[in-house]
């Protein structure tokens, strides 16, 4: 069922409805957390506030914007408020496992590949943990879930350029820092797929 | 198209947010420019990296945890116009009856003062009224200056 029609019922009081809604995005939210705090437990927290939020706001809700762009919204300035109040920096290492594909050239039977992988992957998410909050956020919005730069703008209150201008530094940067690694430089597998083709 | 534009105008490229006579003038550009080629390369590398990131499953029972959240959250606001309405009608309750109670004791106040003025009397009034004062000093002044 359309998302609009499910809010409009959950805005008549219709608990069903909002469950609905609820099982569509919790994943794709709660790994939006994951990736924007490194922790389950705040994620998990975060997930709920989120949509404990999404109910308090239905009555604002128009139809003009997708819902995933008005949950994203929400989300985005949790996660920007939780960033600002966070003490110690980001850590992504929840990460560094998991999601690689066995039937890929990482595969167990090949096990230096498959360290290189780890490697470069921990070397990402250190770099990605450096980026500000908000523009990793954004990175995430159009790498990770696809958004388009109207979506992300709408979702973060910015204009399109604004968005397009953070993209382009945090590519600018997150490229600097991954330099040795693209290169085969900083890693003890130099040489190996990934690294081959700078080499 | 320079390497700086092309810097540029990579990242909408590989968002697929450019149009097609860009992509094409990116594309020129690259195979003429070996620096300009790494850094696409690079780029596509990042974007493979982070969208082959994992996605953890949430944690079982996050969506009763979030139900039960939004539920809590409807009773507080119901519980909100309660904690609001009901001192708001003790409050009024309380103002009408000091008012009421103000009134029974300012009639009770005036009866008493009648009672205390017939109780003390002032019979002298009868006998010199106040517009008869003056008239009384007149004739005690008189008495005076007859003895």
């Amino acid at each position: 069922m359309e998302d609009y029609i499910l809010m409009q019922r959950a805005k008549g009081g219709d608990h069903d409805a909002f469950r609905q809604l609820v099982e569509r995005y919790q994943r794709e939210i709660y790994n939006y957390f994951i990736r924007s705090t490194g922790s389950i437990e705040d994620s998990e927290d975060m997930t709920q506030h989120c949509f404990v939020n999404l109910y308090n706001s239905l009555g604002r809700y128009r139809r003009s914007a997708s819902l995933r762009t008005f949950i994203y919204r929400i989300a985005t300035n949790l996660a920007i408020s939780f960033s600002r109040k966070r003490k110690s920096s980001l850590s992504l290492d929840i990460l560094v496992e998991g999601g690689y594909d066995p039937a890929s050239q990482y595969s167990a039977d090949r096990p230096e590949e498959f360290a290189y992988a780890r490697e470069l992957r921990q070397a990402y998410l250190a770099s990605l943990a450096k980026l500000p909050a908000e523009w990793s956020m954004i990175l995430d919005l159009r790498i990770g879930k696809e958004l388009s730069y109207k979506e992300i703008a709408d979702s973060l209150g910015r204009s399109v350029s604004s968005v397009e201008s953070i993209l382009f530094r945090a590519r600018e940067k997150l490229s600097a820092e991954m330099a040795p690694f693209l290169r085969g430089e900083g890693t003890e597998n130099a040489g190996l797929p990934g690294g081959s083709r700078k080499k | 198209m320079d390497c700086s534009d092309f810097e540029k105008l990579a990242g909408r490229v590989l968002d697929g947010e450019a149009a097609t006579d860009e992509a094409t003038a990116l594309e020129a550009h690259a195979a003429s420019c070996e620096s300009c080629s790494v850094l696409i390369g690079d780029l596509s590398v990042l974007g493979r990296l982070h969208s082959g990131l994992p996605e953890l499953e949430p944690p079982a029972g996050l969506t009763g945890r979030i139900m039960a959240g939004m539920e809590r959250f409807e009773t507080g606001r119901t519980g909100w116009r309660w904690r609001v309405l009901v001192p708001a009608a003790a409050a009024i309750f309380v103002l009408a009856g000091i008012r009421i109670g103000t009134q029974i004791m300012d009639a009770w106040f005036e009866e008493a003062e009648v009672q205390h003025a017939e109780v003390t009397g002032l019979e002298y009034l009868d006998v010199y009224p106040p517009d008869s004062f003056g008239e009384a000093i007149e004739l005690a002044a008189k008495g005076e200056d007859d003895e």
